[in-house]
């Protein structure tokens, strides 16, 4: 006992040495090789004169016809659709709108854009770290760069956009060169006078890029000097590097909304931190229609976070009224409704605020799997590496609900299998009820989820005192497994103007997508019984082929891109080793073929639900596809399959400190790896 | 009372009292729904190409709107009402809901109140009546100068939800047709509470009988077993 002050102060020891060498590292590491152009090529920024008295710089404006891209198209058709069933429903006659800057042509939609190149021949060659365009658009324009020097191409792969709403558009070129051509395509003509160039090289130590390197040293130091904690308390390690990843994403990405349909969960959650009286700034009201401007460096995001703060004023918000009585499932968006209140009640800047709304999602989305991490019964190690999944970190990190949504059914699942592997001990009130309230929350607004708390129906009677338990027991979980997925279809009535629209199943559809019919494409089943069957079966191999075969990323952030397919590998060889062997010294046991099956069957079952549910609503009545399954969606079901190889046959030779180790050493680079390439250099050099 | 609470704070009394709470909350949802009103926008923007027209009101000739209300009872209508720039203190707006030809509803507002422009929620006595083909009225009762009188706000769009027949019209709109600019009011039962209500019944149930009382007797005979 004595020992043990010493020890704590030993370890504060430890991670202050820790922490110095980590800054030190990091600033050393960004000044003397990030910076090092910025010192070796020491300039003062360049601005070049566009209207036609410099003679470096020629300009030229002309004609061009800019092919629509395939989400630009079905964007357009889209919007017609939906314009479309408006009209039907008020009783008015649709007239498709005619749109003169769209040209169709060899079958091919094209729009009418102002092509203006400007070509630069410098005096002397240059270090072009940025070029920092600015031009006044009424509508976002791309742009494109070819840098030359000695008259030969050396980079031509750097594109950028003008942003309409801060009028710019900074690239990141880092080329020494002489010469470059840059081509702006804009709906409208810009005058060449109007357009200022700069180029940049100056010396500017990158905040997110050394935050990334104290951070990665930290966790490597906390692996290795944590032994006991990744012995018998890895929910606390779970936590700590968790809460670095997920603050690392945060402050990387800002505003931009990089996550599935993120403008939609931002709106709720910013509703629901208001009480009945709503009031949405510009900024807000962007947020929730996805019109946020974008950034990709740091010079762009300080424009637009200026922009976010000067439309975020209140004094002339937009003001609206609400029920004063929640939605059951808008409850989900609480932990981030949290976050935009302090923020707006600190008088915060939008982006601080927006930022403090993903905090609560991730504080909460850990609190949960902590717990999920502490009750789990010997196979603590793989509940973690399921928390630190990629895709769930980065959903923690973002405007979602799907981190609750996880969090919950894992920590539902974690008790339902330690009562599976503890056959003969006989359930509690407290586990009952913490069951029952993990799935009614998690299911909130997922319910088809609920059919995994059905594997409760087939606990033995040795887990209930008497008879009558555990039919009253079993009844009531398939009660409430019915009023969830019974909700689905026949949702209580809410508040809401839209309320005998919504709540009118003819019109009932996925509205993102043309031609959705709930009611048509139920019919088109039952019509079609074997052709559904097939194509289900079809879709759901297919899927599970290309994530494990196909070359198809199953470690996703959002829209940022996906992790190489060895990610996968590695991680299911890590995943089946920890189920497939235990501890040196930890005694398992298997949960018996009986519950194999029944997990099984569960699985695919669910799967199938999943399928269908977006068949139903997400895709176009009759299609031979299944549009808008995710892998994500499939996650919750992670943990039941895993558990399947837990036995009592295999032993590890490493203890379970070193198995800690791999699974937090692994999860933590492929998060970090991801962090690196997709949101520090994408978005923060 | 430090007894009592003891005595109460046993899980075997707390969950089923919870489960009986729950219970009464989802019969009470069912028993005592929330009313909610809504709000059907049926013609308050302008086309491009369209202008807004004001509908003078007077004491004998009625604006008249009709409709029908698709089986629901209609709360109440949304107009616009322009003062024109006049206080209008004696000026009372005068709306009727007509079935047929019997008036079914005759209400007052007060003009007075509110600003120049306002859009106000007009709501119906005797709501529950107007259901169907029904007729609405406006007409005004003031001691004011008739060229003061307010007027409805009005446009030309064509629209199918209702038809408006106005035979005071501004110079140059006579052979116009005009459309009121209104939104139709109707209302809902919403049920706040049902949902959870409903779900935590059956969550509470299953974790009352997890208390186990057979398994509550033994111990308790157990305890009794020594002394």
């Amino acid at each position: 006992m004595q020992n043990h002050p010493n020890r704590k102060w030993k370890n504060v020891l430890y991670y202050a040495i820790v922490l110095i060498v980590a800054v030190t590292v990091a600033f050393l590491v960004e000044c003397l090789i990030f910076q090092f152009p910025a010192i070796r090529y020491k300039q003062n920024p360049i601005h070049l004169k566009t209207d036609g008295s410099d003679q470096m710089v020629q300009v030229l404006v002309e004609d061009e016809l800019a092919e629509l891209t395939a989400e630009e198209i079905r964007s357009i058709e889209v919007e017609r659709d939906n314009n479309r069933i408006l009209a039907e429903y008020n009783g008015e006659e649709y007239v498709e709108p005619e749109d003169e800057t769209l040209v169709e042509k060899d079958g091919t939609m094209y729009r009418k854009v102002k092509k203006t190149t400007i070509s630069v021949e410098l005096l002397n060659p240059c270090y072009i770290h940025k070029l920092d365009l600015r031009a006044p658009v009424e509508e976002s324009a791309g742009y494109s760069v070819v840098v030359s020097k000695g008259g030969k191409e050396i980079n031509s792969d750097i594109y950028c956009t003008i942003e309409a709403k801060t009028d710019a558009g900074i690239a990141n070129v880092s080329e020494y060169a002489d010469a470059m051509e840059i081509v702006i395509l804009s709906e409208e003509e810009i005058a060449p006078e109007d357009i200022r160039l700069t180029i940049l090289n100056t010396f500017r130590p990158n905040a997110m890029r050394i935050a990334f390197m104290i951070l990665l040293l930290l966790m490597a130091a906390i692996l290795v000097i944590e032994k006991t904690a990744l012995h018998d308390k890895q929910e606390w390690i779970f936590a700590v590097v968790c809460f670095m990843m997920g603050s690392l994403l945060i402050c990387g990405i800002g505003t931009n909304q990089v996550s599935y349909d993120e403008y939609v969960h931002a709106k709720a959650a910013y509703k629901l931190s208001f009480g009945t009286r709503l009031e949405f700034t510009e900024s807000a009201l962007q947020m929730s229609g996805n019109l946020l401007p974008l950034f990709n460096n740091p010079e762009e995001r300080a424009l637009v976070e200026a922009y976010e703060n000067v439309n975020n004023d209140f004094s002339w918000a937009d003001i609206g009224s609400q029920s004063r009585f929640v939605r059951s499932e808008t409850r989900v968006y609480y932990p981030m409704a949290v976050g935009f209140w302090i923020g707006r009640n600190l008088q915060m800047g939008f982006a601080e605020t927006v930022a403090l709304a993903k905090f609560g999602n991730l504080l909460f989305y850990i609190l949960i799997v902590f717990f999920a991490i502490r009750l789990a019964v010997r196979y603590k190690n793989i509940v973690a590496l399921i928390g630190l999944l990629p895709n769930n970190v980065f959903l923690a990190a973002a405007l979602s609900y799907d981190p609750l949504v996880i969090s919950f059914l894992l920590l539902g699942m974690v008790l339902i299998i330690n009562e599976i592997l503890e056959p003969e001990r006989k359930l509690t009130w407290q586990n009952t009820l913490l069951i029952l309230l993990s799935f009614a929350i998690g299911c909130q607004s997922k319910p088809i989820y609920v059919v995994m708390a059905l594997l409760m129906l087939f606990y033995g009677k040795n887990k209930f005192e008497n008879r009558a338990q555990m039919w009253i027991f079993k009844v009531a979980v398939l009660v409430v497994a019915g009023l969830m997925v019974y909700n689905i279809f026949f949702p209580t009535p809410t508040a809401g103007s839209d309320y005998h629209l919504v709540s009118n199943i003819t019109y009932a559809g996925d509205k993102r997508n043309v031609g959705t019919s709930v009611m048509g494409q139920i019919e088109y089943i039952f019509g079609n019984p074997g052709v559904y069957t097939v194509l289900l079966l079809r879709s759901m191999g297919g899927m599970l082929g290309r994530y494990l075969f196909g070359g198809t990323g199953f470690f996703q952030y959002g829209y940022l891109g996906a992790a190489p397919m060895i990610a996968t590998y590695v991680v299911i060889l890590v995943a089946l080793w920890l189920v497939l062997f235990a501890a040196k010294g930890e005694k398992r046991r298997g949960i018996g073929i009986p519950y194999i099956l029944l997990i099984l069957l569960m699985i695919f079952g669910t799967s199938a639900i999943v399928w269908t549910s977006m068949y139903v609503s997400y895709t176009t009545v009759g299609a031979d596809e299944i549009r808008g399954v995710q892998g994500r969606y499939f996650i919750p079901m992670f943990l039941p399959f895993a558990v399947c190889f837990l036995n009592s046959k295999f032993e590890s030779r490493l203890e379970q400190h070193n198995r800690s180790r791999i699974v937090f050493g692994v999860m933590t680079l492929l998060n970090m790896i991801m962090i690196y390439s997709m949101v520090i250099t994408k978005m923060n050099v | 009372m430090k007894r009592l609470k003891q005595k109460l704070w046993k899980p075997y009394i707390i969950l089923p009292m919870l489960t009986l709470f729950f219970l009464a909350g989802f019969i009470g949802s069912y028993v005592f729904p929330n009313t909610v009103l809504d709000t059907f926008v049926i013609n308050m923007e302008e086309e491009e190409d369209d202008t807004e027209v004001l509908l003078p009101l007077s004491l004998q000739e009625p604006i008249v709107y009709e409709l029908n209300t698709n089986g629901l009872p209609m709360r109440g209508i949304q107009v616009g009402i322009n003062k024109r720039g006049y206080a209008q203190e004696t000026t009372n707006l005068v709306y009727c809901v007509y079935l047929g030809e019997e008036c079914i509803s005759r209400n007052v507002y007060g003009v007075a109140a509110g600003d120049d422009l306002q859009y106000v929620y007009l709501p119906f006595e005797n709501y529950e009546a107007c259901v169907g083909d029904i007729k609405i009225t406006f007409l005004v009762e003031s001691s004011e100068d008739p060229e003061t009188y307010p007027a409805l706000m009005a446009n030309h769009a064509d629209i199918s939800h209702g038809k408006t027949i106005a035979s005071n019209r501004p110079e140059g709109e006579e052979t116009t047709q005009v459309a009121l600019k209104c939104n139709h009011i109707y209302t809902h039962n919403t049920y706040p509470f049902l949902y959870d209500c409903r779900l935590l019944t059956f969550v509470f149930l299953a974790a009352s009988m997890a208390v186990a009382y057979p398994q509550r007797s033994r111990k308790e005979e157990n305890h009794a077993e020594p002394s």
